[in-house]
């Protein structure tokens, strides 16, 4: 009994956020354990209750609207519609920026006095199959793979150049002595002056990379700082923590002329990348393991010739059901 | 409109359902999430998971089921999943750790209880009176941030947003103020050992 009130103190402080190194390391190790399921779900429904009272804002309303729609279209959208809705998409953020710019104007004039400019952020977002070309406010260039987002000033203010990517992409920098530029995903920052390099961070994947094809930038991730030069590439394993740098990579960037390329890639992650590039879905057959990595390079191949390779090398083979869906079995 | 409503349609498949109930639940999601992943980034990816899952699902969920006792076993499985596999993550260890109370940059070094409990009665003294009484409440008598919500008679949001500064103020007070405490404890231990 006594066990159990301890056990619930240390959860409640570190759900709390006021616990010290040892909770916290305590908790680590509690959420595996089958006998502290009482106590969590006790603690768990306590702050779902909590919650209840926290109602969307009103400027909550635009802002998760989109996020929603954004979901939905990664996951399906028929080709037609498809079209139609990236015109209307295109045509409405080019006058959302329109009005960000009007609006900024009008506010900085009857705001002068000790209010800072509210600074308006752009975001822009790419789904299945699509890749998007995009230019900065100081000219550096963007190009977005797929299913990946973009969000950045209308202007950079201040000496730093700051955006946040989800995904992947391939930065074309200015160079500016005194501005660096800075790319925040979710794990790692990389920072440059200008130059031309790859970052890849996608939510679903276990690795993130960042590549260099020409220029040199600095890399900052969990407990490492890693200079890259041209040419270089930094692969981070998120789940291990390891650092792998690797030299001698002619084109970081490959997929921006069609190519695909795995390099003992696990099959699942071999699946993701496939979704996003070919715009399907792949399950793995129940009750089945797949151990298996997958290395080669295909340029602008169809999904079938890629999936043929996979049977060939992996001996997974494929079959596809209705709807764009794909199903891998052994 | 009407939750269950919203619900129905989305089982139909209406799009514009899915977003106003994805608009509905984000805040109170993503403060419970947050409880347990604390990066606003994990949050995020987590909700949106979900999301997605239920679009993708939308065919099985059951219209008479009442859509927040779904949403709630949905995320606390997800959230629990996660910490299972992220507690053994040395990426999200570092985070939390990071985060706790007598954070320092020396990794084998831990404040022992009593220090660390003197030396927080002293940060405590730097903090606005509301401040004192929010933390006291979490830290002392182990409170949820909605019993303190209650009590106060304050919002969730605003005792959240007194603990966080309350844990800036504090953990900065420690960083600066253990380091000279650690030295005279190692001296004094060193003294004994002789």
């Amino acid at each position: 009994m006594r066990v159990n009130k301890k056990n619930k103190a240390t959860f409640r402080k570190y759900l709390n956020d006021t616990y010290t190194k040892q909770e916290a390391k305590d908790s680590f190790q509690g959420f595996s354990l089958k006998e502290n399921m009482p106590i969590i779900e006790e603690l768990s429904k306590e702050m779902w209750n909590d919650s209840l009272q926290l109602l969307p804002e009103k400027d909550d309303y635009r802002a998760y609207s989109e996020e929603a729609e954004k979901i939905l279209s990664c996951i399906e959208r028929p080709p037609r519609i498809h079209t139609y809705r990236r015109l209307l998409i295109y045509g409405s953020s080019l006058a959302a920026v329109l009005m960000l710019a009007i609006g900024c104007v009008l506010y900085l004039r009857s705001h002068v006095k000790d209010q800072l400019p509210q600074i308006s952020y752009i975001q822009r977002y790419t789904s299945n199959g699509e890749t998007k070309r995009i230019v900065l406010p100081d000219g550096s260039i963007v190009i977005l793979n797929s299913c990946s987002s973009i969000s950045y000033p209308a202007k950079f203010m201040g000496n730093k150049r700051m955006v946040k990517l989800h995904g992947e992409g391939f930065f074309k920098v200015l160079h500016k002595e005194a501005n660096p530029f800075i790319v925040q995903a979710s794990n790692l920052k990389v920072c440059v002056l200008g130059t031309q390099f790859d970052v890849k961070s996608y939510v679903k994947d276990r690795i993130v990379s960042v590549g260099v094809n020409s220029g040199r930038v600095k890399v900052y991730t969990t407990g490492a700082v890693v200079f890259l030069d041209k040419h270089e590439r930094i692969i981070c394993n998120k789940s291990s923590g390891e650092l792998e740098k690797q030299h001698g990579i002619p084109d970081v960037a490959l997929w921006l002329q069609g190519s695909l390329q795995f390099d003992d890639t696990p099959i699942q992650e071999v699946a993701c990348e496939l979704e996003r590039v070919y715009n399907c879905r792949i399950i793995f057959r129940k009750g089945e393991a797949f151990n298996y990595s997958f290395s080669g390079t295909h340029d602008n191949k169809s999904l079938e010739s890629v999936l043929n390779s996979i049977k060939f090398v992996t001996g997974v083979k494929y079959k596809k059901l209705s709807n764009n869906i794909i199903e891998f079995y052994r | 409109m009407d939750e269950q409503t919203l619900l129905v349609d989305l089982i139909g498949g209406d799009e514009k359902a899915f977003c106003k109930l994805y608009v509905l639940y984000k805040n109170r999601l993503i403060y419970y999430i947050l409880r347990f992943v604390k990066s606003k980034d994990y949050a995020e990816d987590i909700y949106q998971d979900i999301f997605a899952s239920i679009w993708k699902n939308r065919r099985f969920l059951n219209p008479n089921t009442p859509i927040a006792s779904y949403l709630y076993v949905i995320t606390r499985n997800r959230v629990l999943n996660q910490m299972r596999t992220l507690a053994h993550e040395r990426e999200f260890q570092n985070y939390i750790l990071s985060h706790a109370i007598d954070y320092t940059d020396n990794t084998s070094e831990t404040i022992q209880l009593e220090e660390l409990t003197a030396l927080i009665e002293k940060a405590v003294s730097r903090l606005t009176p509301r401040q004192r009484e929010v933390f006291n409440m979490s830290w002392s008598e182990h409170l949820s941030h909605g019993e303190i919500a209650r009590k106060l008679d304050l919002s969730i949001i605003t005792v959240q947003q007194h603990l966080s500064a309350s844990l800036h103020i504090i953990r900065d007070f420690l960083r600066d103020n253990s380091y000279s405490m650690a030295l005279i404890f190692f001296l004094a231990g060193a003294m004994i050992h002789q």
